[in-house]
């Protein structure tokens, strides 16, 4: 009977997120684990007039993993995809392509039945891509940006040449991309030039970790994570990269600011796209930077997100423990 | 719980049929009707070790109407593509595309849960029967003529030179083959203008479903011209007048079932390859080495017949017979 609690949120996705109208042509990739949300978002593009196609596959194994290809073909060929999987796919190749073939993609990694039902869908998607467009302005207008935070983060990367991206949850435009609910603005930093600390003392909802109990340190230099500190989330971290051998996994990809009102602090049961989406916490992606504007590409990409972040744009204040000052 | 019952069945279609190898990328065309039997067959699949995809979309309105693009474009992508789907893509584009770029298709036209346990499918050893399938659909190629009879009445010539037989085995083990198990049947299409007789139809027709008594139809200059009979033989006039297309009364197929487990139950894909009956079909012929194309093919199920090919051999019960 949860459907029933599922239904605002689906109906939030497909009519405010995705604008899937009644003549649209809507594509759902999702996997074994997500197949109930992907069915309650079929129903109500479907009971609104749209086609509706699913694409069901095994869940992938890591985040950032190719769907199959015979899924990637149709992606190519959609006009508007949403992706309720349990691995994400918002850095694979094949969301790339399909965006770059003009597909509007809304990424929905871990939508599982609670977070479809939760309240942060009731957020104003439309009011606040202003305040998200802002952000991604200034990231596109700054050269540096500084975060530091009361758990011990002190990290500096360069955003000079780089565009900052508005992910306000809201893709009504050919090729456009965001993942949802997680309104935040972003950008890849210029490869190499990442140097410091960075203590994620919030979540890493990814790698089967979560919330985190204790904090994770990654110590950062000439853009590539060369450290990793902590329990056993440090550890599992660690090990998976050992196991992926590939020098691109430690790429400082993504710098983020979270923008949605309605979720007021990471939980870690709810998925990435909940944590990496709450309102003044800044998270920080490893791995693929090809998505976001940069040049790696990895097997894999994650992130971490660290509370009451202060970030400075040129030395400018932007978040002052984790209060967004936009003038 | 019906699941449980269905794997063998799913099993017979992914592993014998259509030969699924480890690593096959695999994609399993359905619609929100006959998802359960995806479900079932994409579980056979897995089991074997492919990469399986389910592909579903909202029922078509009709027979081979087109599929979405995105569905097409994944079917292009595969090795073999099972389709569970309310209505035949048979004809579709996608369905061409995907056989022309090599993918296997195992076609499940308005599959039932009841067939994924029928001993049709379960039991019916393909390897034996394909000798004898592969025979007769050459007997079809040679022959120049066909006239079939029944003990009801039937008495019909059909014209057959220049046109070649298939067999549909059940085996889709080859790039770009495709078949609908546990439809075993040789089957060829008439050539046009040819068919000339009666049909006494007292088994099963698509759409329509097992007969509670005969329907009588007169064929002429390789039309169907006159349809007789009870309630049943109105509803299929019927459904032919609502084509609105005289292409529709083509005498489009001449089948021979080659199924000793199939029993006439009104689901076509188990009725046209029951031993000892033939069919014979009205409609396209596009996709069979015919010339006519229109938006139905309707089966014709006869039972009891004895099809003679240019007076010399017959088939009798299903089984060849030299006079």
């Amino acid at each position: 009977m949860k459907e029933i609690l599922m239904m605002r949120g689906a109906k939030n996705i497909v009519e405010k997120c995705a604008s899937i109208n009644p003549r649209g042509k809507a594509l759902i990739v999702t996997d074994l684990e997500l197949v109930s949300s992907a069915q309650i978002l079929a129903q109500v593009a479907y009971a609104n007039g749209a086609e509706v196609s699913i694409c069901i596959m095994t869940p992938r194994e890591v985040d950032g993993q190719e769907p199959p290809e015979t899924i990637a073909a149709a992606m190519q060929k959609a006009e508007v995809i949403l992706t309720p999987v349990s691995k994400s796919l918002a850095h694979a190749k094949a969301t790339e392509e399909a965006t770059a073939g003009g597909a509007r993609v809304l990424s929905l990694t871990a939508l599982t039945e609670e977070l479809m039902a939760s309240d942060a869908w009731e957020a104003n998607f439309e009011k606040e891509r202003p305040t998200v467009e802002k952000v991604a302005q200034l990231f596109t207008q700054a050269k540096e940006v500084k975060i530091t935070s009361p758990a011990g983060t002190n990290l500096k990367v360069s955003a000079d040449g780089r565009k900052g991206n508005a992910h306000s949850c809201l893709v009504d435009r050919p090729g456009q991309f965001s993942a949802a609910p997680n309104i935040e603005a972003n950008f890849a930093p210029v490869e190499g030039t990442a140097e410091g600390t960075f203590v994620a003392d919030g979540s890493i909802p990814y790698l089967g970790i979560g919330l985190l109990s204790t904090p994770v340190t990654f110590i950062i230099e000439k853009g590539k994570v060369v450290k990793i500190e902590g329990e056993k989330e440090a550890k599992k971290i660690r090990d998976i990269w050992v196991e992926q051998h590939d020098p691109n996994v430690y790429n400082i990809a993504q710098v983020a600011v979270g923008l949605n009102p309605k979720i007021k602090a990471v939980i870690g049961t709810l998925g990435c796209n909940y944590d990496e989406g709450a309102f003044g916490t800044v998270h920080i992606g490893i791995g693929t930077s090809s998505t976001l504007g940069g040049t790696v590409r990895a097997p894999t990409h994650f992130d971490a997100v660290m509370n009451k972040p202060t970030m400075e744009l040129d030395g400018k204040v932007l978040l002052k423990d984790g209060e967004l000052l936009l003038q | 719980m019906k699941e449980i019952l269905m794997m063998k069945g799913a099993r017979k279609l992914v592993e014998e049929c259509a030969a699924v190898k480890e690593e096959e990328k695999v994609v399993i065309v359905t619609d929100f009707n006959l998802i359960n039997i995806a479900k079932v067959v994409a579980s056979a699949v897995h089991e074997r070790k492919a990469e399986v995809v389910i592909v579903s979309m909202a029922p078509r309105k009709t027979h081979n109407e087109e599929l979405p693009p995105v569905v097409a474009a994944a079917m292009k992508k595969a090795d073999v593509i099972f389709v569970p789907t309310t209505y035949s893509i048979a004809h579709t584009k996608a369905r061409t595309d995907a056989t022309d770029a090599g993918a296997r298709v195992i076609n499940m036209p308005d599959y039932r849960e009841d067939l994924l346990m029928s001993p049709a499918l379960v039991e019916v050893n393909l390897k034996a029967r394909e000798p004898l399938i592969k025979k007769i659909a050459e007997m079809l190629t040679e022959a120049k003529e066909a006239y079939v009879t029944s003990p009801l009445g039937t008495d019909i010539k059909l014209g057959l030179e220049g046109r070649k037989g298939a067999a549909l085995t059940g085996l889709i083990h080859e790039p770009g083959q495709f078949g609908s198990p546990p439809d075993l049947e040789a089957r060829i299409t008439p050539v046009e203008g040819t068919a000339e007789g009666t049909i006494v139809v007292d088994g099963s027709i698509t759409a329509v479903g097992l007969l509670s008594e005969p329907i009588t139809v007169t064929v002429r200059n390789g039309f169907a011209q006159e349809i007789r009979g009870g309630e049943q033989a109105r509803r299929f006039a019927d459904i032919l007048a609502k084509a609105n297309d005289p292409n529709v009364y083509n005498i489009a197929e001449l089948g021979i079932g080659q199924n000793p487990q199939a029993q006439l139950n009104g689901i076509m894909t188990e009725d046209e390859g029951a031993l000892g009956t033939i069919h014979i079909a009205v409609g396209t012929s596009g996709a069979f080495g015919g010339k006519i194309r229109t938006s139905v093919h309707l089966d014709m199920i006869i039972k009891g017949t004895t099809v003679k090919l240019d007076s010399k051999t017959s088939i009798k019960d299903g089984k060849v017979v030299v006079s």
